[in-house]
């Protein structure tokens, strides 16, 4: 039962925002970046850049998403003025694993059909790389409706966002997207490991899967999968002889804007993705809205376990973690925490492209207290 | 699992072999070996606990004894810990299947008969067991039987939905009800309904934005909690004398454990997702 305080130092991701777990009560954050004040930590060079956000603050009684905050003014010699000011998005967001991080819908105007899919918002839609999104109210396209995917590019001033579903031969549609996390985020489900939709499967040795949401599998990882008449490749399900079809991965592309994940099977010969015996069929694409609707595609995390004939997918030698070899990477696990995020931007304090980091590596340092008594008590509390 | 052997049990479940129907011929030539492969199921487990703190004058105030009450309350949070880290394992780890036979135009639809029987169809042909036996019918006016079924395990919302379900029987149809739990809304098909307030809800997840629930239909062995031997659950009281020595100023009263919640094998367990066609 005392004031507890917390400190420390990271660096930050370009353009990427930045998640401290942290398990106390948070009354209030300040933020330091050292590197844009001219200090030099380690090896990121300290450089006094003129325009932007050098101190942060957040208490308690503050909106979630904001700051009160100090930007460099024009650098003249090795000093730069301090101008004081908020940071209206892309400051500092509370997280509880356990609620989720949900953002207000926006109305999407219109999507790009094609191999991965362009969206367009009727206003800024304030996402960024790597964020989790939803996407749903899709009159002309129903069959989209529901998906979860991550963001793996951002365009058209703030008003575009990319996608890796391939809705080629859809129609286009108004809807709603809405934020609901962020890869960097511990999920509201709290364990992992978590399904994932698929978004394509190719017919090769070894098969490829893509996803839709970043996935983080690795080599050693068993999975199964779950797939409806929809999504054809009836080889992937377990329908008729009441044993699962599992799969080890060779190898897991984890990034965001990659999201594959490679097995130890041959699908050459196996059905073609999105082939179905319906007007829906779009084969290596997403179902036509005629499939709709359907269960999508998952894959699902099913344990560990090693092949021995590797050989027979490419992979002379058996490198470690493969044949015979112990992983843990799928051991069942709760990462929820509690924590708070430091947005991302440009760097300063600007109202449409704005954000507490920017585009470049600082390193940066924090302090955050918890109070033992507060006067007025935050607002937070609720009394019944 | 033991004290002192990490945080991380493992267990191993060999695979099946293929059958071997065909004759081995003259006895002269070896058929290839087949390959023993195994798969591991990893858990991790991890230790929650939350405390209160009980001020001196709280107790001195209060007419009614606060220790009591709060000790009821931690015992309530503990268990409802339980319940949401079991929802959470599942909601991210149980393979999960559309409503699609509904008629509410939704993806997922409502939840209709003929999607119950494709999930148990999934989960029979995955040989997952029944979790509880059959009712048999008796002689009495209005019940009828229920067959064996698994649990499902869902929101309290869905309980309008089930009602208009054709060949839903409710619990007070049953044949027989010695052996009901508290949570029990009825039966149809192969599934029994349990439902709760704290059930698996997805906000706007569906494709016309409505909120998805998922119904859980675990069959025997499919999930399990992993506790650390002689740490399960306890109750940590600490009276003013230690929680505040120097004027006894408040005492704690807390819980703690530590364990985990593990999917052993994902295919003798579904996500039945459904839409609401009765609205809040």
């Amino acid at each position: 039962m005392s004031t507890q305080v917390v400190t420390g130092l990271f660096t930050n991701v370009a353009s990427t925002p930045f998640f401290i777990p942290l398990h106390n009560y948070i009354s209030e954050i300040r933020l330091k970046n050292l590197t844009m004040s001219g200090v030099t930590m380690g090896s990121v060079a300290g450089a006094l850049t003129s325009n932007r956000i050098v101190e942060a603050f957040w208490c308690d009684y503050m909106n979630q998403g904001v700051a009160q905050i100090i930007q460099n003014g024009t650098v003249s010699g090795i000093l730069a003025p301090m101008q004081n000011g908020v940071a209206a998005i892309n400051g500092f967001t509370v997280y509880n694993a356990a609620l989720g991080n949900s953002a207000a819908p926006v109305a999407i105007a219109s999507f790009t059909p094609g191999t991965t899919t362009v969206w367009t918002t009727s206003a800024a839609h304030f996402l960024q790389v790597g964020d989790t999104v939803r996407v749903y109210g899709l009159t002309s396209a129903p069959q989209f409706g529901g998906l979860t995917m991550t963001v793996t590019a951002i365009g058209g001033g703030g008003t575009t966002f990319t996608t890796l579903l391939d809705s080629t031969g859809a129609t286009t549609s108004v809807g709603f997207v809405q934020k609901i996390g962020n890869y960097l985020l511990p999920s509201k489900s709290l364990y992992y490991p978590q399904n994932r939709v698929i978004a394509k499967i190719t017919n090769a040795n070894p098969m490829v899967v893509t996803t839709l949401v970043q996935q983080n599998y690795y080599a050693g990882d068993v999975v199964t999968f779950d797939i409806s008449s929809a999504f054809g490749v009836p080889q992937l399900t377990n329908s008729i002889s009441g044993l699962p079809f599992q799969a080890t991965v060779i190898s897991a592309n984890n990034a965001v804007g990659t999201q594959t994940v490679t097995l130890a099977v041959d699908s050459t010969n196996f059905g073609v993705f999105a082939t179905n015996s319906g007007s829906g069929s779009n084969p290596t694409h997403w179902p036509l809205a005629a499939s709709y609707p359907f269960s999508f595609p998952f894959m699902v995390p099913q344990g560990e376990g090693n092949i021995n004939n590797l050989s027979s997918f490419g992979v002379l030698p058996s490198p470690l973690p493969y044949g015979n070899q112990d992983v843990l990477s799928f051991a069942r696990q709760n990462q929820a925490s509690n924590g708070i995020i430091v947005g991302a931007g440009d760097g300063t304090n600007s109202a449409s492209t704005g954000g507490l980091i920017g585009s470049t590596v600082d390193v940066w340092e924090y302090r955050v207290i918890t109070s033992a008594q507060e006067y007025p008590q935050p607002l937070t509390i609720q009394y019944v | 699992m033991d004290q002192q052997a990490g945080d991380i049990l493992r267990r191993r479940r060999y695979q099946n072999l293929l059958t071997a129907p065909v004759p081995l011929g003259n006895g002269v030539v070896d058929p290839p070996a087949q390959q023993l492969t195994a798969l591991d199921i990893d858990a991790r487990i991890d230790w929650y606990g939350t405390y209160l703190i009980l001020q001196e004058q709280v107790m001195l105030i209060n007419e009614d004894p606060v220790l009591n009450s709060a000790v009821s309350t931690l015992g309530q949070s503990l268990r409802e810990t339980e319940d949401q880290l079991a929802r959470s394992m599942m909601e991210g780890g149980a393979p999960p299947i559309n409503c699609t036979s509904g008629t509410n135009g939704d993806n997922p639809t409502n939840i209709s008969a003929l999607d119950c029987s494709k999930a148990v169809r999934l989960l029979r042909t995955a040989n997952a067991q029944f979790i509880q036996d059959m009712i048999e019918g008796e002689n009495k006016f209005g019940t009828a039987p229920v067959r064996t079924a698994f649990f499902g395990l869902g929101h309290t919302n869905l309980s309008a939905d089930l009602d208009q379900l054709i060949g839903f029987i409710n619990v007070a149809n049953y044949a027989n009800n010695s052996n009901l739990l508290q949570a029990e809304w009825g039966a149809i098909r192969n599934i029994r309904f349990l439902l709760s307030s704290v059930g698996s809800v997805n906000p706007n997840a569906s494709a016309k934005g409505s909120d998805v629930y998922n119904i859980f239909l675990p069959g025997q062995e499919s999930y399990d909690m992993v506790d650390l031997d002689g740490y399960s659950a306890q109750f940590i009281y600490a009276p003013p004398e230690i929680a505040s020595p120097r004027l006894r100023l408040y005492q704690t009263a807390g819980w703690k454990m530590a364990q985990v919640f593990n999917i052993t094998n994902t295919s003798w367990i579904v996500n039945l997702r459904c839409t609401l066609a009765v609205a809040i």
